[in-house]
């Protein structure tokens, strides 16, 4: 149980969250609203005005309020920054996990203080041409004692920290400490997507990341030494890259590949994955996927695939609708697999505030018998300022 | 069974009704789109022959909807940014078309441009196709918060016609 609680600590929390469902408000590209192309991180003036004006609700606003009014309250401090330079935002998330809900003898429940990150961001020159992000914060450490061996273990550690140059409005380069670029950025960190390639929350890097934008392509290569605050022996050096394709004006396709490698292990990973544009805010997200993970002292070999489905529908501005399905097969091998899936709802009632419910169910199948359905529900928040 | 055929019948027709729309293609920099889509279309397309004919279809700019209300107000501003536009309508005057292709005179912002089209017929429907440059009609380049609006604008229009 223990160790069930911290995977789904490690894996849920979402540090450097992406809305890729976004996509069915006509946003193909990140680079509209974050300072970071590949997305995650802080929202940059329009993303902010667009999360108030378009994302969260506007039935709690005053009634003389205009949108206008709206879009100048979703800066800072509830204004509109007097200067161009700088730019702070401070970002929670916690939420209550409860595990077997129902059940007398197993259920648990406990709430997480996930993520309180405070944000500084140095921007310069027409279009933010050159642009300095730091995001530092707090995360919790795993439950029980710290790892023997391994340097660095604290709560308070820097998220990201990076400088980027847009020498064109296609082109730009960034370096420092950011999220590898792979895949379908889901919010959920608990993506089988996310966890078997090593792409969620914690797995940042110190590298350096290309980017262009075309009309219709969007290309994004990353060379990179690991995260040089951990142990070097521990550090995932390699590289990574994607391509997207925007499809019938609106719709996005795209492909990935990454390599990376420590003393331990050498990880190769490549996905596909589509976002199709729903129109209103709607979305249907798609991405299947291959890890082998080569371990080094045993010389052993494990290939694993995995492909996730996600809904997300839009009824009424602020809200969300989601359905989730997520295949993983742990070993290509191995006849088991494992289905989660699960309802879930998310609201913004107001700019700065994100309330989500999710239901998770999964159960692995093998061709003798299989497990009992484990049950889970999340309630997170997540504030903006 | 005789209601549930009528019911089914009335359905049917309802979502086959030819419904005249406008709506705009608008490409975002440095990436994305809208669109913005106009329900409440004016005038008359005539059809003689093989050959389609309209003195005047006209939208309203503030009819418009791309989905974010200040996207809205941002867009019925821009496109009535000139002193020189004394209406709030976008008109599509003196169409003549045949097989397949046509002219007319498109005026936005008050300024009045001839417009080539394509389009093609289904039923009593016609869908018109025609490319505009925003430039073209003394539309500034519009920006907001680093995130601006490509200068081609595609434009599809469906409308019912009658037949003479």
């Amino acid at each position: 149980m223990k160790f069930l609680t911290f995977f789904i600590l490690l894996t849920i929390t979402t540090t450097a969250s992406a809305y890729v469902n976004f996509i069915g408000h006509g946003y193909t590209s990140c680079l509209n609203c974050h300072y970071n192309p590949a997305g995650g991180g802080p929202l940059n003036d329009y993303g902010r005005v667009v999360g108030a004006t378009a994302i969260s609700s506007g039935a709690l606003y005053p009634k003389d309020w205009n949108e206008e009014k709206v879009a100048y309250t979703s800066g800072f401090l509830f204004r509109k920054p007097k200067q161009n330079w700088l730019r702070t935002q401070i970002n929670y998330r916690g939420f209550q996990l409860v595990q077997s809900p129902g059940s007398e003898a197993n259920q648990t429940e406990r709430w997480i203080n996930m993520q309180l990150d405070g944000r500084v961001i140095l921007k310069f020159g027409e279009n933010d041409k050159f642009v300095s992000v730091l995001n530092y914060g707090y995360a919790p450490l795993p439950p029980g004692p710290k790892i023997q061996g391994v340097k660095n273990q604290t709560e308070w550690r820097s998220r990201e920290h990076y400088l980027g140059y847009r020498f064109t409005p296609k082109f730009g380069v960034y370096a420092g400490l950011m999220d590898k670029v792979f895949g379908l950025r889901t919010i959920e960190h608990i993506a089988y997507s996310r966890s078997i390639p090593q792409m969620a929350q914690n797995d940042q890097v110190h590298g350096l990341k290309g980017h262009y934008l075309g009309e219709k392509w969007e290309m994004f290569g990353q060379y990179f030494v690991g995260n040089l605050a951990q142990d070097e022996n521990l550090r995932m050096k390699g590289a990574t890259g994607m391509i997207e394709r925007t499809i019938f004006d609106i719709h996005r396709i795209g492909t990935s590949l990454t390599r990376s490698e420590n003393t331990f292990l050498t990880l190769m990973s490549y996905s596909a994955h589509a976002k199709f544009n729903l129109k209103e805010g709607s979305a249907l997200l798609g991405e299947i996927g291959q890890t082998s993970k080569d371990s080094k002292n045993g010389n052993t070999e494990e290939v694993s695939r995995w492909g996730l489905l996600q809904t997300y529908l839009r009824p009424v501005r602020g809200l969300y609708v989601l359905t989730n399905i997520e295949y993983k097969k742990d070993d290509v091998n191995m006849e088991d697999y494992t289905v989660r899936w699960g309802p879930g709802i998310q609201y913004f009632p107001i700019q700065r505030f994100e309330f989500r419910f999710d239901i998770y169910n999964e159960r692995n199948f093998s061709p003798d018998s299989s497990t009992k359905d484990r049950w889970s529900y999340l309630l997170q928040t997540h504030i903006w300022l | 069974m005789k209601k549930i055929f009528i019911l089914f019948t009335l359905f049917f027709s309802l979502i086959t009704l030819a419904e005249d729309q406008v709506t705009v293609f608008v490409s975002l920099s440095p990436a994305g789109s809208f669109t913005a889509v106009s329900k409440k279309v004016k005038g008359n397309l005539k059809r003689i022959g093989d050959n389609f004919t309209s003195d005047k279809i006209s939208v309203t700019v503030e009819s418009f909807k791309t989905g974010i209300d200040l996207r809205d107000e941002h867009f019925w501003k821009h496109l009535q940014s000139s002193k020189a536009s004394s209406s709030s309508k976008i008109t599509l005057t003196d169409l003549k078309a045949a097989v397949g292709k046509g002219m007319g005179i498109l005026e936005v912002n008050g300024v009045k441009k001839p417009v080539t089209i394509a389009y093609t017929t289904k039923g009593n429907e016609v869908l018109v196709k025609f490319n505009v440059k925003a430039s073209e009609f003394k539309l500034s380049k519009a920006e907001y918060l680093g995130v601006g609006v490509e200068d081609l604008v595609k434009v599809e229009a469906t409308f019912g016609f009658k037949s003479n």
